[in-house]
Order: structure tokens, then sequence, then C-alpha cells
């Protein structure tokens, strides 16, 4: 359910681009008036991004419950004014840095990464208003970052990428590749559409057609992911599935609860094996 | 490539906005500003500042009267009947072991009747074993309430402080700036409006407020009664100009609340004390507003239903018919407060709440106001520590409209009955008067029913 920005900033500049921004000389006061604009459009909860700031009343705390209930050790200086203290997390897709944010208000160090420069514009626009010292935002696509990062050793205790797997044209690779950002037993959370009838009349006719809550064309149902299909893949590249739920949307209401059914929206918390396997276990193996 | 650069380029269009953003210096900027210093406001500072996931934030309370000292060589006049919901919410505070120690007069039966005919209800077990409601002074309320806000550290409390102006955001970028009396300007994420039925914040809101004026008055005073046995009943009767009510205080002493028309009460306020007691007395045992017919008809349904016993419990309250005590005399002087219906369409705004009779004012037939005050602050304490907790601003719309949306569907019922009941009650047209009258009678048998409004009307 990612929205117009994030359609025009992926599938035209594609994940396979490098995007090393250097300083431009030539920005102007009407380019930071535009990055503004974008930034207020991301940031008004009753605009065009309101289901995803709606949505953060079911992720973040399945994000938080999630970290705080596998990784105590990550969180072992929190508090009940910041329960993720102490928390680094990765947020891919981070768009306009709506759910980087509101981790990083609960103390998490949040590191958001997202191929599109206004995205990031507007993200870190608003970061640097709320004077959060402890969110950071990039641009970057996530093998960029991922092949940078391994040279430096830095990995996380948690990745989430919150309604962005669908947009994504090699799945499997893409959840490879955040697994390997990922610190041993870290936490990968995923929310995406599952590819069902449901999500095709629901999320496709429904809110793009029908309602217009979301632009047309920002999804395609061809790449919408079902639960097996995630979770093979998540097995595959060395973690284990903890929990997964379905999510339902009241585009009428703008509310998002949870749900018995998985057809249409849902949510995966999986972790990575804490044991790390070196190259003399698996010479033994052999 | 890591780290963010663009930024740095426009570092100085970057400290314009930061200063825009955070102009005030630290010492006059608040998380929270609660305008109003009644028993809602100070409750919802309590509430707030006990709350874990909001122990790093700085919160300020503002009223414009002295810091009251609470008198107790007499009765106050001001009192209020708490539901066992509000008094969950002051015991939770601590402030109810104040109450507890201090004085308060327990509710175990009510007794509500028509003056036009013999229709009454009753609630309450009648072997007298629950209490029901609790009757405490107002300033008593708000002393206790005092004493364990005085305790939380992080919040503070400004004394003889008037606001003169509050400038709500256009967007949320923007803070909330309150002016106050001596020119000086405070800063905050969130203002909650608990400045009363003339809320300053509520016309700054600029929402529709529907109200009614009553044109009535309610007297107040102490009592001393004749009460034999424990004084625990709650006495209710409908006169065609307003209800008058006895609530107990002590064993010895009731509280008077007399809705009347203004003419009527001011009057009754003109009057010496043996004079003012006589009316009392004609006001809760005269038969003169019996309508003979309605007396017949409702008397034969009383009887039908004793011998169908509709839905009756054993126990219940509604088998015996008390007799209302008689007073003996007033102790001090009567006083009386205007009434009216007051209801705010939108009770928020951007970064901007309304809580208690800012919102929302009702007639005292019911019992209601604080009770409903007390609800609001539960309510939006709830909706404020879910903003924080998924990482929202706590002034956060999102969250803000989940309180206007849960307080409103459950003001707004209470409202229009208590409403509904006022005009139901101020007529002497006879089809009405025997319409409320078997009304009553039937709802007085049917005890599932009675237990159902009395839960609701509990929370």
């Amino acid at each position: 359910m990612l929205l117009k920005h994030c359609v025009t900033s992926l599938p035209v500049r594609g994940l396979s681009s490098v995007r090393n921004y250097s300083i431009k000389s030539t920005l102007s006061e009407n380019e930071i008036q535009k990055f503004s604009k974008m930034a207020k459009e991301w940031w008004d909860v009753n605009g065009p991004f309101s289901g995803l700031h709606s949505l953060n009343k079911l992720r973040v705390p399945f994000i938080r419950n999630g970290i705080c209930s596998h990784q105590k050790s990550a969180v072992v200086n929190n508090s009940p004014t910041s329960p993720l203290a102490g928390c680094s997390i990765l947020d891919v897709g981070c768009g306009g840095g709506i759910l980087s944010t509101s981790l990083g208000r609960l103390g998490a160090s949040v590191t958001g990464i997202d191929p599109s420069e206004e995205n990031i514009a507007a993200a870190s626009l608003h970061a640097n208003k709320m004077r959060l010292q402890n969110v950071t935002f990039e641009v970057n696509t996530i093998e960029h970052f991922q092949a940078l990062n391994t040279s430096l050793s830095t990995t996380f205790d948690a990745v989430v990428a919150s309604e962005v797997i669908e947009h994504v044209e090699n799945p499997k690779f893409f959840i490879q590749t955040c697994t390997e950002l990922l610190k041993p037993g870290g936490s990968l959370f995923i929310t995406t559409l599952n590819k069902t009838p449901a999500s095709w009349a629901l999320a496709i006719c429904g809110a793009e057609y029908i309602l217009n809550v979301v632009p047309r064309g920002t999804h395609d149902w061809n790449k919408f992911i079902t639960p097996d299909e995630l979770i093979d893949y998540i097995n595959s590249s060395g973690c284990q599935l903890r929990q997964i739920c379905g999510m339902a949307y009241n585009p009428f209401m703008n509310k998002w609860k949870w749900s018995r059914t998985t057809s249409v929206n849902y949510a995966v918390h999986a972790t990575k094996s804490s044991q790390v396997v070196t190259d003399d276990v698996i010479q033994n193996l052999n | 490539m890591k780290g963010f650069s663009f930024l740095s380029k426009y570092s100085n269009t970057i400290h314009n906005w930061r200063l825009n953003y955070s102009t005030a210096s630290r010492s006059s900027h608040y998380d929270i500003i609660i305008s109003g210093g009644g028993m809602v406001g100070f409750a919802m500072a309590c509430r707030l500042g006990r709350s874990d996931c909001l122990a790093n934030k700085r919160i300020l309370l503002l009223e414009s009267s002295n810091k009251k000292q609470l008198k107790l060589d007499s009765y106050n006049l001001r009192v209020s009947a708490l539901n066992p919901g509000s008094k969950s919410l002051l015991e939770s505070l601590g402030a109810w072991q104040h109450i507890e120690k201090t004085r308060f007069g327990s509710v175990k039966k009510m007794q509500v009747w028509d003056a036009c005919s013999d229709a009454a209800v009753t609630f309450g077990k009648a072997d007298l074993s629950e209490d029901i409601a609790w009757i405490v002074e107002n300033d008593l309320v708000q002393d206790s309430l005092m004493k364990e806000l005085d305790k939380i550290e992080q919040v503070e409390v400004q004394y003889k402080t008037k606001v003169t102006n509050y400038r709500l955001p256009k967007n949320a970028d923007e803070l909330v700036q309150v002016t106050l009396e001596d020119g000086s300007c405070l800063t905050t994420d969130l203002i909650i409006g608990a400045d009363g039925f003339n809320s300053g914040l509520r016309q700054t809101i600029k929402t529709q407020y529907i109200s009614y004026d009553y044109n009535q008055m309610a007297v107040v005073a102490t009592l001393r009664i004749s009460e034999g046995d424990e004084n625990v009943t709650a006495w209710q009767r409908f006169l065609p100009t307003g209800p008058i009510a006895l609530l107990p205080l002590n064993n010895e002493f009731s509280s008077l609340v007399w809705s009347t028309d203004k003419i009527t009460a001011k009057s009754l306020l003109d009057l010496p004390p043996d004079v003012f007691t006589d009316r009392i007395n004609q006001a809760l045992w005269n038969n003169d507003d019996r309508n003979p017919m309605v007396q017949n008809v409702s008397e034969r349904i009383f009887q039908m239903l004793k011998v169908c016993r509709v839905n009756s419990l054993e126990g219940s309250a509604s088998d015996i018919r008390q007799l209302p005590p008689s007073v003996v005399e007033i102790k001090g002087r009567q006083a009386a407060f205007p009434l009216g219906l007051g209801h705010a369409v939108d009770y928020i705004s951007n970064k901007a709440v309304l809580i208690g009779d800012a919102a929302h004012r009702v007639h005292p037939l019911a019992g209601q106001g604080v009770n409903l005050g007390f609800g609001d602050v539960i309510a939006l304490n709830d909706a404020i520590c879910e903003a924080v907790n998924n990482g929202a601003d706590h002034g956060s719309s999102l969250y803000l409209k989940q309180y206007q949306s849960n307080r409103q569907m459950r003001n707004l019922p209470v409202m229009a009955s208590v409403h509904g009941l006022h005009l139901l009650y101020g007529t002497t047209w006879t089809p009405l008067v025997m319409l409320r009258s078997i009304g009553l009678n039937v709802f007085d048998s049917l005890s599932s029913v009675k237990s159902f409004f009395t839960q609701r009307a509990s929370v």
C-alpha cells in the first residue's frame, strides 16, 4: 500500500540503479520549497499518506513487542519512556520516514533507506524538526547498502520492510539481503499484501478504482506474495518464522485492525538463527 | 554513501526552521499544558503524571485563582455524587484515601418519585449492603487531588495565572502558543482545556456549541434532617418546576440541590432559615400537584406489577417504599448557581482537546456532571498513552480523534437522556404525566433493565 511517491521512485528508478548522492550545487530555493511541500504531504496525518500513519497503530506495537520479547538483550537498558532504547533498526524503503520516526521516538537507533531523494529529503526535514538525534536517513538501495555495510561489518538488531516487498523485482534476493544485515538472533519484520482474489478485489479494484484511496497503478497484483512463498524465502535465508498476523483496513474510517485472515494484508515476524556458522564449523561438518 | 549530506548545504535554512519550531526557550515550553484547575483539571494532571510512559514529559497546569485552602468547619455547599467509575479513578490517583480520612456520604439507596403521581423508582439493594454512589464536597475532591499532585515532580502548577489568548497551529509542525495575562508566552505540543463551561479554549477552537439555557438555578444548602436510622438514601422528587434532591452527607446532615426556575430560586435565596426549611418540607411532602386520574391509573398498575412480579429480583429495594426524611433546619446560608445544557460538536482541534464542562454541560438531575468529566480524563489519558507507546506525537490528531469519538458516543446519549428527563418531568400535562408515571412504575419493576442503566451510569 505504498502511495504515489513511492510508485514514482521505485519502479521508475529501479532497485538496481546506484544512487550515489552528492551535493548538487544547482539545488535552488525552489527545490527546497518543493521538498518542504512534499514533506508536508507525507506528514499530514489526514493527507495522501493517512493510511500509513494509521497503520503505525498496528505495526509499531508489532515491532516493539516482537523485539522486547525475542531480543531482551538488545533492549536491556530500556525504560517505559524508551522501550526500544539500545536497539538498532534498519527501515528498508522508509519513504517519508513515517515508521522510522515512530521507532526512533521509542528510543531505537534507526537508519532509514530509500532510493528516492525526495522521500529522504522529506524524512530528514521532519526528523530535524522533531529534534530526533537517533534517526538518520540515506538515499540508497538495499543491495548497495548491504554491500557497503558488509565491508564495515555493520549489522542491526532488526530490519523492517513495511509495504515494500510487493514492489520489488526479486523478493527472494531482497529477503536474503535483509537477513545478511541482521545480527545473529536479530528480527526481520515484513508487512505486505497476499496474492488472493480478495486482495485483487479490495486492494486493487476497491482501493485504486472505486474508492480512489490509493493512486491507480500503485500495486501490481502479480507481485503480491502469499504467506507460504514469503515463509519459504525466510526459511531459505536462515530465518525462523515467529509470528504471522492478518490485518484489515477500513478505508471509510481510516482504521486498521488485526484480522484472523491473511487474505489481504498481513504482517510477519521472523528471527535469524542465533548460531553464527563459521568456516571451521562448515569444514568439520564436511 | 554513508550519511546524508543533502541538508548540509542548506544549514541556514534548517537553522531557521529549527528556530521557528523551537522559538521558546526550554523554560517556557511544556510538552502538555492543562488550562483550568477544577476537579477535572487536577484529575487530568494527576493521571498524566502517574502514567509511566509519560514520565519524561513536562506538564503544566494553569489555574486563574489562588491556591484554595480547604475549610472543614461546615459542609461546603457544592457537592458531587460520584459513581463507582469516578471513585475507582480517585483511588487509582491516591486521592480517595484523603477523602476517606476526612468525610463523605454513602448512598446505598436512591428513591426517585413524581410529585404528580405516586410513581417512583428505587435503586440499590433492600438490605442496603452495597454503595451505589458517594457524596463528596467538590472542594474536598479538589484538595485531595492537589495533595497527590504535589508529590508528582514532573507536573508544575501555576496559580493566579490567567490565559488571555490561545494560538493553535495550522499544521503539525507548529506549536500551540499560550499567552498569559502578564504578557508572557508559553508553547506546548498539546493544550488540554479543563476551563469550565465558559471555556476560552473552546471559544478559540470555534466549534459549534449547542447550548440551552434552562432558565433555572440550583439552590444548594446543608440541611439537618430528622432521619432516625442511617442516612444512606438519596432522595429526588420531580416537581413540575424542577427536581428537588437530598443527598446524604452523614447521619445528621444532607445536602440540598433544588433545581427550579430563576424567579422561585431568587425568592428562595431571600427567605429566612425557618421559612426556607418549611418550603423544603412542603416540596418534599406536599401533594397539591397530584393528578387524581393519573394517581388512580398508576396505582392500579403498580398493584398489578407487584402481583405479576415482572422480572423482579429478590431483595430489590423497590419492594419497600420509604418516606423521605423531613428537614429540621438549615445550617448556614443557602446559595444558587445557574443551570444549562451545553455540548461542543468538536472536542478537539489541532493539538487541542476539551474535557469536562468545557466540552459538555448537563443538568444536575441525574448526578452525571463530574462523572462524565472524570470519564473524559480516563479516556484522554488512554489515548495519549497509546499515542506515545506507538511512537506518535502525544498531540497527534489520530489519537485525539479516537478520544473524541469514544467520549461523544458515551456522553451524547447520557446528555440526551438527562435533557429528555428534564423536559418530560417539567410538565403537568396529563397524558405525559400518565405516560411517565406508568413508565416509571414499569421501569421500577424491571430489575434487569434497571441494573443495566445503573451499570451504564456507573462507568
